[in-house]
């Protein structure tokens, strides 16, 4: 099947489900946006696996939208996973630096599911730093920001019985982030909603196997108000460039070796620093594949 | 000559540079193979090179024989747009001959995997942030299948990221982290986060990952012994083998906790990989060894554990392996399915990043080798197909002496999901029953993950009175067992015969039992599985052990307990739901250790009605002191006040009251009362009332403090800088007019400190008045120019006010040195110092300089007579470095500076001290909000307070309340200049003797029981010695022991000590003795040279040497036998 007659059937799709769909979408994506996904294990993971993102992408198609995955597993609000030899404040600050420099125009926020493990007593803290960093994005980027509720969790008490009530848990923190969503007037996607009734292979209960990301998908879509009729399967190579891109960009915002190339040690080896923005018209040449993707040829 | 050769090196003209770093070892493996020396009865023959077999990183064997390597050509860094293509390959070798026949890629697209563990019908791999599973399951030998298990492992520093994997006889999975690495892993049992080095236990079959020990620079090593003990090797700090019981913290930058464990060998060079040879192979004397390789040396070493306590005793043994192959760079060591054992070589001119660029042209990225060691003349061992036979079958190769023929034994048995696997294992217990087949069998109910506690017991504990029971590794490991179950499930997973939980009294009386385990190791472990529950009854019952001998390890242990479960236990003391009953001893260690503002009413109810126990008391208000709130704070000077209070605890109360009002800001509402204590007869109590007076700012004490500054002595000085603190001009005024009558230089230095508190810019023209009539640098213009060094504005101030001045030569260079050190923006007090002393400049070497002064190094450097310089006072070299087991510790360990440290670097490091900075030792620089600032090392940091180490040594506590600005500085707290004095010649030398450290030859530290550590007398009194380190080859330098009359003649005089373990023969050697008269505790010795047997008590042992005047030999003495080691 050509491009054309692809993207041809993806307008008809998308036009149709804009007609059936009653709410207004969470998200309406414009022209040559710049998003990011930002939040723990759950967004981090899809680097690897692509599944999400070329689900966004696809449908957003033709919108040539740049995609930024910003996940770091075990993360919270308060950016606990960011900071590296310093207090959480300091990864609080390398998100700020990250984000001014992206200049996202939209933020899909995806936390609560390491706070969940905190239960009731520890989601006022969870919503207060929420709050924070929902001020700390306002200033550093001012991005539209759409906040997504947790992931659910296998629901198989017999083999994960840590994880026997933990949805229950999930549903309190969506339910929080709903409320916290709607008293700041932000869009609200509710992935857990999608998620809660299904089950899921799972790696070892919280994560999640490379067929649950691609069951995920279109659900995670779903939850912001798009559509995605067509299938992926259409884009055989899109999700592998998709792939490469984002390792590109994980060398380049999280490289490794980062106590000689920006830490303590530069005096020693912050030459080699000077290689990092290399990765940068690397990252924009594979999203020009992935753009090209959608256009007629 | 003025120092100025640094000038004349810069005149040089120099034609043809001859780069030693060029020369590139040959790569061909049998000239490599050609350089082993080996120790007597091995041979080596190559395993497999290049191209079967390149840059191994971790190498294991799977149940079927088969090698899996994990290999990196893109260590150290990835380049933009290059391809993830490291790979896992695995090697065989088919017709059993010893050498690798075949070689398969199983796995390319990886990004510097650093760990390879083959299990569970697939091979988990450490690949960067990710711990990876990954399968072939169509049987082609490729992996078809790959999971990401944890995500979220740091990658700040790529020889530190998770490596060293492998699994424990108990069927969990651990691996290591390195220092620099910070972790946040999602569970299903919530997050995990390591933050700085340790240790992982992960549970495949649960998901569950926990920190099983804590620190270490670079964890390299890991091995867990035939009882499940495991030791450790650093690849970064050189503490040789370390004991590394669950919850054990090593050092670590900062440190982790306030306290830290040692390893067993301190002084050794860095390692990496660790084995024990066990198995067939290897003939009897062998058994047990531990194998690690000392990659930067060129080496394997080799170490003998015994028995010590809770924990054990290493000894180095002659090397295993060595060579002068600049690219042996033997990473891991393991035992192979036939007994022999096996090197990886990660083949390499260069290691890891820190010293030598990421895009070195000399780094390898091509070659590697795996080398074979066996025993001549020896069987080999052999390894069956497990998957063939029964399960009974199966179950007999728990009894065989080959640690992996056991381990695959219950690998096989957890695949095989057997149903009332618990019977099965009875029935094969009740026809063996020595204590290691029990313990295999419980090791395999825990694999199989059916290890319940009535089982576990049955056979591990209840039968202790039985004979095959009475073995103390048996129950400590069985204790290891139960402490999994509560880690796993908490206390309700303690079940009875029937499947319910036990009661709380039987779990508690189990507790009881094993922490009055006869054995201090079951004790250690009863004390791990106690802080594991973590209820504060736990706390309660675990200080039961301080009924019995302690040691560090259990002290250790129980102290983390206590620290860290201080939010829980410490509230139930106060309801009263534990009270400790009769163990005074236990509340009062736990007290001390409480890391709780709340611990203070308490401890002061101690102190206030325990009044006999004085130094009780005093530690207590040490304690005090750092957490006593507003509420209670009255009640300490109440004490101080109290006439029948013990005189010291008055004056430790006093010094609570100062730490209170400097860490936190807390004082007496009643602090007028402290007036009659200022002229208190007992100096101390005295001294400390005059600081609180300047410190609480009692203007009432004014007139009785000038009185008191006007004099001489610590009175005098204390009010001075109290009066300081009150402030005004009145003060100035004051201090002006004493100032100007004061004759002494010690009483004019305290005057100007008092000055230089109360007004820095005023105080300088006389300060500088001061200095500048110094004629040699002291102890007093140390003090002064740290008076401005210790202040953001000093630098500056102290700048201008030399304007125009003359520094004697030597105060200018103290100075500078102190400057160079502190951080921050100095160049304009450089300057002014430099110019003020008639100093000249150093200057960096180009290329061309560093290249002439290299080539000198080769052809003339002496290393001997560097030896000498190395020693001299003034270089202060041996004040903050040791070379091997003795010296100070302030700076890196120069062991094996001369293997792992190219010429170049060296020569940087001594010119330039800031220019290469060795991990672990840059310069904090915290600014407080008082204006003061601090530098030194950041030795620990929590949310309360900061531990900064200067650069002589001294800790500092700083509270977090008070700082402003914390930030590392990329500044060596080695002064720069020290070597300024020195001729070219002298440098030449000195840089020879270092680049020599760690290389085959005479200036390798043979670490085998010789006495380094010596006291030399300078009087006949016997009564104030001072120490001498022996040289590297561990003679006497005679030389330097000073000649004193004594018995009549004129003779040198020098103890050192030793301690001996047990009663009993103790081997000393000593060579060139003959002219000497050798004593122990007073008795004189025989023979003055070679080998003597002496009987002793167990306990601290002097061993004197005195020499004639006349006589100029250098004697070397050394422990030999294991009962006995040097005390540092």
């Amino acid at each position: 099947m050509s491009n054309i007659v692809m993207l041809m059937r993806m307008i008809f799709f998308l036009g149709l489900a804009t007609l059936l769909s009653k709410a207004a979408p969470v998200w309406t994506p414009t022209q040559d946006e710049t998003v990011v996904l930002l939040g723990d294990t759950f967004f981090e993971r899809d680097y690897r696996q692509g599944h999400l993102e070329t689900a966004l992408t696809i449908a957003t198609a033709g919108k040539s939208i740049r995609f930024r995955n910003l996940g770091w597993s075990g993360d919270t609000p308060r950016c606990e996973s960011r900071s590296y030899f310093g207090p959480p404040a300091e990864g609080f600050d390398r998100l700020r630096k990250q984000l001014a420099e992206i200049k996202p125009t939209t933020i899909i926020a995806c936390y609560g599911a390491v706070d969940a493990f905190e239960g009731k007593a520890g989601l006022e803290s969870f919503l207060a730093s929420y709050k924070t960093l929902l001020q700390m994005i306002q200033s550093s980027c001012g991005a539209k920001v759409i906040l997504m509720s947790p992931p659910a969790v296998s629901r198989d008490a017999k083999r994960y019985p840590a994880l026997a009530d933990h949805n229950a848990e999930r549903e309190r923190y969506s339910a929080a982030i709903a409320q916290l969503a709607s008293s700041l007037s932000l869009g609200f996607a509710d992935l857990f909603a999608q998620m809660k009734d299904k089950n899921w292979a799972t790696i070892n209960g919280v994560t999640f196997t490379d067929q649950d990301y691609a069951t995920i998908a279109p659900l995670l879509v779903q939850s912001l108000g798009l559509t995605s009729k067509v299938p992926p399967q259409q884009f055989p190579s899109l999700r592998e460039t998709i792939i490469v891109k984002n390792h590109l960009f994980f060398q380049r915002w999280r490289p490794q070796n980062e106590i000689y190339l920006f830490g303590s040690r530069k005096h020693e080896q912050g030459r080699n620093g000077a290689e990092i923005p290399q990765f940068d018209p690397l990252i924009a040449q594979k999203e020009q594949q992935i753009f090209a993707t959608f256009s007629t040829k | 000559m003025k120092r100025s050769f640094f000038l004349i090196l810069l005149l040089c003209s120099i034609a043809n540079a001859q780069r030693g770093l060029k020369e590139i070892p040959s790569t061909n493996p049998d000239e490599q193979m050609s350089t082993f020396q080996l120790a007597e009865g091995l041979q080596v023959n190559l395993f497999a090179s290049e191209p079967m077999v390149r840059k191994p990183i971790q190498m294991a064997w799977d149940e079927r024989g088969r090698l899996w390597v994990a290999s990196s050509a893109i260590y150290p860094h990835i380049k933009p747009g290059q391809t993830q293509s490291d790979q896992i390959l695995i090697l065989e070798d088919t017709d059993r001959d010893g050498k690798a026949d075949k070689s398969t890629v199983f796995y390319e697209g990886l990004l510097i995997p650093t760990g390879i563990w083959p299990q569970d019908g697939g091979v988990y791999v450490c690949n960067s942030t990710e711990l990876l599973f990954m399968q072939d399951t169509n049987g082609d030998g490729k992996a078809d299948q790959s999971k990401v298990l944890l995500s979220g492992f740091g990658t700040e520093d790529t020889h530190h990221i998770i490596h060293t994997i492998k699994g424990g006889p108990d069927g969990n999975i651990y691996f290591n982290q390195s220092v620099y690495i910070h972790s946040h892993v999602e569970t299903p049992f919530g997050v995990r986060r390591l933050n700085g080095s340790g240790i992982w236990q992960y549970q495949p079959r649960t998901g569950r990952l926990e920190v099983f020990t804590m620190g270490q620079i670079n964890p390299w090593g890991h091995i867990f012994d035939d009882w499940g003990q495991s030791f450790t090797t650093d690849g970064a700090h050189g503490d040789g083998i370390n004991y590394a019981f669950p919850g054990a913290t090593f050092r670590c930058l900062p440190n982790q906790l306030p306290r830290i464990l040692k390893g067993l060998n301190p002084g050794q060079p860095k390692h990496c990989g660790l084995t024990q040879i066990t198995g067939s192979h290897f003939t009897k004397e062998w058994q047990g060894q531990l194998i690690t390789c000392d990659f930067r040396g060129h080496r394997v070493n080799r170490f003998a554990l015994s028995e010590d306590g809770s924990g054990y005793r290493s000894q180095q043994l002659s090397d295993l392996i060595s060579s002068k192959h600049g690219s042996f760079r033997p990473v891991d060591v393991n035992i192979g399915p036939d007994g022999a054992l096996y090197l990886a070589d990660w083949f390499n001119p260069i290691i890891q990043h820190g010293e030598v660029d990421f895009r070195d042209s000399r780094r390898d990225q091509e070659h590697g080798r795996i080398w074979r060691v066996s025993q001549k003349n020896r069987p080999l061992s052999t390894q069956s197909d497990l998957t063939k036979l029964s399960d009974n079958d199966v179950l007999e190769n728990l009894k065989s002496p080959d640690q992996s023929v056991r381990y695959w034994a219950k690998q096989e048995i957890k695949s095989r999901k057997i149903p009332n696997l618990a019977a099965l294992l009875t029935e094969f217990l009740k026809k063996n029953n020595n204590s290691s087949v029990i313990i295999e069998a419980i090791w395999t109910a825990q694999t199989a993950g059916v290890a319940a506690l009535p089982w576990v017991l049955e056979h591990g504990w209840l039968n202790g009175k039985s004979d095959r029971m009475d073995h103390p590794q048996t129950r400590a490991a069985m204790v290891r067992v139960v402490r999994q179950l509560i880690v796993d499930g908490g206390l309700t997973n303690l079940t009875n015969s029937k499947g319910q939980a036990l009661t709380q009294e039987a779990s508690e009386y189990m507790f009881q039992q094993f922490c009055a385990d006869a054995h201090p190791r079951v004790r250690l472990e009863a004390v791990n599985l106690l802080r594991a529950w973590g209820s504060p009854r736990a706390i309660e019952i675990a200080t039961e052990v301080l009924k019995q001998p302690m040691d560090d390890n259990i002290d250790f242990a129980l102290w983390r307990g206590c620290y860290e479960l201080s939010s829980s236990w410490l509230p139930a003391l106060q309801r009263g739901e534990i009270s400790f009953a009769d163990n005074s001893q236990g509340l009062l260690f736990a007290l001390k250790a409480a890391n709780q503002p709340d611990a203070s009413g308490l401890l002061l109810d101690i102190v206030e009605k325990n009044k006999s126990n004085e130094m009780q008391r005093i530690e207590l208000l040490k304690i005090i002191g750092t957490t006593v709130d507003q509420a209670k704070i009255n009640r300490v000077l109440a004490l101080a006040n109290n006439s029948n209070t013990q005189v010291k605890v008055r004056a430790a109360a006093l010094q609570a009251l100062i730490v209170a009002e400097q860490q936190r800001q807390v004082r007496p509402s009643d602090s007028k009362s402290l007036m009659p204590l200022l002229g208190d007869a007992d100096v101390p109590v005295s001294v400390a009332a005059i600081q609180l007076a300047g410190l609480w700012k009692i203007e009432e004490a004014r007139a009785l403090l000038e009185g008191t500054a006007s004099g001489t002595g610590a009175q005098a000085t204390a009010a001075q800088l109290s009066i300081a603190q009150l402030g005004g001009d009145t003060a100035l005024a004051f201090l002006q007019k004493i100032l100007s009558s004061a004759k002494e230089p010690a009483n004019q230095v305290s005057i100007l400190s008092a000055l230089m508190q109360l007004d820095l810019a005023k105080a300088s023209p006389a300060v500088v008045q001061f200095l500048t009539a110094q004629t040699n640098a002291s102890n007093s213009t140390a003090s002064l120019i740290d008076g401005y060094l210790s202040r953001k504005d000093g630098p500056a101030l102290l700048a201008s006010a030399l304007q125009g001045k003359n520094l004697n030569a030597e105060v200018a260079t103290q100075a500078l040195q102190k400057t160079s050190a502190s951080g921050g923006d100095t160049k304009a007090l450089m300057d002014s110092l430099t110019k003020a002393g008639g100093l000249t400049t150093i200057s960096e070497l180009d290329a061309a300089q560093m290249a002439q002064l290299m080539e000198e190094v080769k052809q003339r450097g002496d290393a001997t007579r560097g030896e000498s310089i190395y020693r001299r006072m003034e270089l202060q070299c041996m004040t903050c470095h040791a070379i091997g087991p003795v010296g100070g510790q302030m700076g890196p360990n120069l062991l094996s500076i001369g293997s792992s440290a190219p010429v170049d670097y060296i020569i940087d490091s001594l010119l330039l001290p800031s220019k290469k900075i060795k991990e672990g030792y840059a310069t904090a620089m915290i600014q407080m909000k008082d204006g003061a600032s601090h530098t030194g090392f950041l030795t620990r940091e929590d949310d309360k307070e900061i531990l900064l180490t200067d650069a002589v040594g001294n800790a500092r506590t700083l509270p977090k309340a008070g700082v402003s600005k914390k930030e590392i500085i990329p500044v060596s707290l080695m002064p720069a200049g020290l070597t300024q004095s020195l001729r070219r010649d002298e440098l030449t030398d000195l840089v020879r003797f270092l680049s020599e450290l760690g290389k085959e030859g005479d200036f390798k530290v043979q670490e085998d029981g010789t006495l380094r550590q010596w006291w030399v007398h300078r009087d006949a009194s016997l009564k104030a010695p001072t120490a001498l380190i022996a040289l590297v080859s561990g003679k006497i330098p005679t030389s330097e022991i000073p000649v004193i009359e004594w018995q009549g003649k004129r003779t040198r005089v020098a103890d050192t000590t030793f301690e001996v373990i047990n009663d009993g023969e103790v081997i000393v050697e000593i060579t060139d003795g003959t002219e000497a008269r050798w004593e122990i505790d007073g008795k004189e010795v025989f023979p003055k040279q070679g080998s003597m047997s002496v009987s002793l008590k167990k306990g601290n042992h002097v061993l004197r040497l005195s020499l004639a005047e006349a006589s100029k030999v250098n004697p070397r003495v050394r422990i030999s036998s294991s009962n006995a080691k040097p005390i540092r």
